[in-house]
């Protein structure tokens, strides 16, 4: 209680002020009062007890001070009055207030903004319990590569055998059709193994997970679904679990619905039991080499990464003596989940972060610029304050509380264009951003703001504050003693338009890295033709179990396709270039070539093809010839080569003719029939790989992208498209129609993004600078009116008065630039593994920047020259 | 040894006169002073300018509380008065204030 009492009689002194001043008037009042009666009544004369009721208190104003000291409140009081003296002053210059705000508010936006994204995306925690101890198992190889990648018999043998893990558990992404609930439509969805909702540890808020023996062949069908889907489906109501959906034409039970936001992985709102057939077990040694499944696993509590690596380490080990062929250089390694999602942006992030930290160190110098013209504005006032007594630190302290109120409302400004610029992203994430969802304004993001927005205000008050009350302490009241204070107040400022201007340098000559690697990577060759062609999805559910209905559906499928008007070409293929990777399988046997010794084989890429693919996307035969419908089921088994394989395996010799072994043909020789060029498989950035091509008509896959290429726009052939895959299986809707030039496009996005982003940064930058440049030489120029007017009239003209004001912008530019080449050097070296053919020292975009900082620098000076040049001697002397 | 004034002898205990003398009934800063003259038969002259930075303190502390309140003669006045808080501190005080006196004595009239 006591508290309660002492808090509210401290609260109410601090803060109001005014009810406090006027009750202790009042209380003394009284006090005199009562007093003065009483001395009345002891007989004393009216005026006489009057003043003795004053002497008793020895003096009411200093009663007064001490009292108001006690309150515990001078510096408040001290801080309030000073910042309604800056508000006033403000009111006065509102331009001034203005640039000042919203130069601090864009500096303190961009990097609320950029902060919110890298914050969300590295270092917020995952969604899921106990997220640090989630981790991904990975696999390396020979040559140190590491990948995301186990076997089945690989998984089964990590679950049982080793002792890290309180569970383990392996997905993979399984989009499915959702028929017999209206219009066919699809759904993400995931096949996962027995634990994976242990290992998330996700409990479903109606019915149950998977349970052990649902992954087993010929067990009945079940699924877990999504809130959301729950919601779209039935609206909520829990007579859900025990409904059948078709899923994929394959009925299933759904059993369980997980809690509204969960949908891992990649936005699932489906979970079915992963399959196992035969190859799921730590026995088998087939299939082992079938690297294909993601896996995700909880440590045990106590269990250190290291722990756990080592671990793993013996457990490989043994693998390699039990399985030998198989297993043979494949080891094991573990990292943490969050980890391995962020690591591919991770770099980018934090380059992006250093780049909008510049950003905001060239807003704060030009703030403290703009103080420190006005601060030297108010050199005879301060001395006069100095005069009657104010300290050295008070006078900091007003000072300072100007740019606490700019300062102030331009954190205010940042923060809602942070939001907004957030907001922005989230709502048009580039491709490939993970963990978009974590991305948010909350409690990070704005004490992340506040505290910038301090460092601005030191930064921008302080510098000011300290040079000009120095000048006012040390100057005097007379009129020479102006000189020597705005001279150095110039040095100063100067001296930030120079930082400025480096730090200039160094955003440009990054944002001109980028855009040339930008550059270099779009304008390089696929190998394909992007233009008039589009790309779409077709996935054949379980019901085309045999080889002979895939091919005869695609078949259809592609004669129809053809027989479209506008349509040029069209093929089928498994896994589109630059949408995905393709699969890589062992190179067991080139005809005239050692065979490697078993477990050292060296790998190539692989992809399944239709007759008319190779022409539908325009990449060029170099010889022998593609597919074509002989190359069926039953016939001698083909396969077509690209460049780098044919000059890999083959040197310069003919190919054609010569037979290649590898393990995903089941071992078969395969026999080459053509050379096609080469063409990109993942990202332009990659190095090219050998790559087989294998007719789909001997090894068809139940998803294939189909290429369709138009003589006009492909777009507007995609009704038509639809309609001819209505007509030959309407269970069986296309999905993720793009053209091609959109599909090489999403390839770059995160390129595009970070060039693009850092580009604005830099285009700011020159900007501030610019201005920096512009508002130090008008100042200059104004201060040096007389000097300048004496010079006229002693006979210069106007074009020596130009060329002195812009020798000396050039060689403050001279300075600035040469510091900034000097960081941009060093700096430059981190932005490398962002750049795509162009060294990071590259001469000729830093020759570029400089030409481009001295161009803008003599602009910006150029105005305030042509004021000097036009000074009129008589008036500007008769001012003084 | 220098005679003392009143007033520095009062200084550390003008909290424990305040706190006492508002423990028989509430009363404004003027009654204080007055009351303290009276009870102590005008040995004890509080000195205003203590008076007041003392009821400060004791209310910034919590121990006592105020509110406007009338006198006998219609006027307005602050009335100070004890709080739970301070009615603990006053006991707690007062036994350490007794202690004090009990050894001063011991030692004073020792022969």
């Amino acid at each position: 209680m006591r508290w309660f009492y002492a808090l509210r009689a401290r609260l109410w002194l601090l803060f109001s002020r005014r009810s406090a001043e006027s009750r202790m008037d009042e209380e003394l009042r009284f006090h005199v009062e009562m007093e003065t009666e009483a001395n009345i009544r002891a007989g004393l004369g009216e005026s006489e007890a009057h003043r003795k009721a004053l002497l008793s208190f020895g003096g009411v104003e200093r009663h007064r001070e001490a009292l108001r000291d006690g309150r515990g409140a001078r510096w408040l009081d001290d801080l309030i009055s000073d910042v309604r003296y800056a508000l006033r002053r403000m009111r006065g210059a509102p331009g001034f207030a203005a640039v000042a705000v919203v130069t601090l508010g864009m500096g303190i936006g961009a990097s609320g903004a950029i902060f919110s994204v890298a914050y969300g995306i590295l270092f917020r925690s995952l969604p899921y319990e106990e997220p640090e101890r989630l981790v991904r198992i990975l696999r390396t190889d020979l040559a140190g590569g590491l990948s995301t990648s186990l076997s089945p018999p690989n998984f089964m043998s990590v679950r049982e055998q080793s002792r890290s893990f309180t569970e383990v558990a392996v997905y993979d992404s399984e989009d499915v059709t959702l028929t017999g609930h209206g219009e066919a439509r699809w759904v993400e969805g995931a096949e996962v193994s027995a634990g994976f909702f242990e290992v998330m540890g996700a409990r479903p808020i109606l019915g149950r997970t998977f349970i052990e023996g649902e992954n087993l062949p010929g067990a009945d069908g079940v699924a877990v679904i999504s809130h959301t889907l729950w919601q779209e489906l039935t609206g909520g109501e829990h007579d859900i679990i025990g409904r059948t959906l078709i899923l994929h034409e394959r009925p299933r039970l759904v059993v369980g619905v997980m809690p509204a936001g969960f949908d891992f992985p990649y936005g699932s709102d489906v979970w079915m039991p992963l399959e196992y057939n035969d190859t799921y077990s730590a026995a088998s040694a087939d299939g082992r080499r079938n690297f294909w499944l993601n896996t995700v696993a909880r440590l045990r509590a106590g269990t250190t990464l290291e722990e756990a690596r080592s671990d793993l380490a013996v457990l490989a080990e043994r693998l390699e003596q039990r399985f030998p062929e198989a297993s043979r250089n494949v080891g094991f390694a573990i990292a943490p989940f969050q980890e391995v999602l962020v690591t591919p942006v991770r770099a980018a992030l934090l380059i992006l972060l250093a780049a909008v930290g510049l950003l905001l160190l060239i807003a704060c110098a030009n703030v403290a610029g703009l103080f420190l013209a006005r601060a030297a504005s108010r050199q005879e006032e301060l001395a006069v304050r100095v005069a009657i007594g104010a300290g050295r630190g008070r006078l900091v302290r007003q000072l300072l509380a100007e740019s606490l109120l700019i300062g102030t409302l331009g954190g205010a400004v940042g923060l809602l264009l942070a939001t907004w610029g957030t907001r922005l992203i989230v709502a048009a994430p580039p491709a490939g951003l993970p963990r978009v969802e974590a991305i948010r304004v909350d409690g990070a993001v704005v004490a992340f703001g506040a505290v910038v927005t301090l460092m601005a205000v030191l930064l921008t008050g302080l510098v000011p504050a300290v040079q000009a009350t120095r000048a006012a302490v040390s100057s005097r009241l007379r009129e020479g003693g102006r000189g020597a204070v705005l001279r150095s107040g110039a040095r100063t400022r100067a001296g930030l338009v120079t930082a400025e201007i480096a730090l200039a340098v160094v955003l440009l000559s990054a944002a001109g890295l980028l855009v040339k690697s930008f550059a270099r990577l779009v304008a390089t060759d696929p190998g394909f033709r992007t233009e008039g062609a589009l790309a779409f999805v077709v996935r054949l559910p379980d019901s085309y179990d045999s080889d002979a209905e895939r091919h005869s559906y695609f078949d259809d499928l592609l004669e129809n396709l053809a027989a479209l008007p506008g349509v040029e070409a069209t093929g089928a293929v498994f896994r589109l270039p630059m949408a995905w990777n393709g699969f890589s399988t062992r190179l067991l046997a080139v005809d005239g070539r050692e065979p490697a010794t078993p477990g050292t084989e060296p790998s190539i890429v692989y992809r399944s093809v239709t007759p008319g693919y190779f022409e539908a996307m325009r990449i060029p035969t170099l010889r022998g010839r593609g597919f074509d419908h002989a190359d069926r089921e039953g016939a001698s088994p083909v396969a077509v080569i690209n460049e780098t394989a044919a000059r890999a395996l083959f040197g310069g010799e003919d190919p054609v003719g010569r037979r290649i072994t590898v393990g995903a043909r089941g071992g078969e020789p395969q026999t080459v029939v053509g050379v096609v060029g080469d063409v990109v498989d993942r990202a332009f950035a990659d190095v090219q790989e050998p790559e087989i091509f294998f007719p789909f008509a001997q090894a068809s896959w139940s998803y294939m992208s189909v290429v369709v290429r138009s003589n006009g726009d492909p777009l507007a052939l995609v009704p038509a498209i639809r309609r001819a895959m209505q007509e030959v299986d309407a269970n069986v809707p296309p999905r993720d129609f793009r053209t091609l030039k959109g599909v090489v496009s999403d390839s770059v996005a995160r390129e595009r993004f970070l060039m693009s982003v850092l580009s604005v940064f830099a285009g700011a930058a020159l900007l501030l600078a610019g201005i920096g440049v512009f508002g130090l030489f008008s100042y200059t120029v104004a201060e040096r009116t007389r000097e300048l007017a004496v010079r006229t009239a002693l006979g210069a003209r106007a074009s020596q008065l130009l060329r002195m004001v812009l020798g000396d912008a050039l060689k403050l530019i001279g300075i600035g630039v040469a510091a900034g080449f000097f960081v941009a050097v060093a700096a430059m070296r981190a932005l490398a593994g962002q750049l795509y053919g162009v060294s990071p020292l590259d001469p000729p975009t830093f020759v570029a920047v400089t030409v481009l900082l001295v161009l803008t620098a003599i602009v910006a000076s150029l105005l305030p020259a042509r004021r000097a040049a036009a000074a009129d001697p008589m008036s500007a002397l008769r001012r003084e | 040894m220098t005679p003392r004034t009143q007033t520095d002898a009062l200084r550390g205990s003008i909290d424990l006169l305040v706190l006492k003398t508002l423990s028989l009934e509430p009363l404004h800063g003027w009654g204080i002073s007055r009351r303290i003259q009276q009870l102590s038969r005008g040995v004890l002259d509080v000195n205003q300018g203590s008076l007041y930075p003392a009821l400060q303190r004791l209310e910034k502390s919590g121990l006592i509380t105020s509110g406007w309140g009338t006198t006998d003669n219609n006027r307005r006045a602050r009335y100070y008065r004890l709080t739970p808080a301070g009615r603990r501190a006053l006991r707690e005080e007062l036994e350490s204030w007794e202690r004090f006196v009990v050894g001063l004595e011991a030692v004073l009239r020792a022969t």
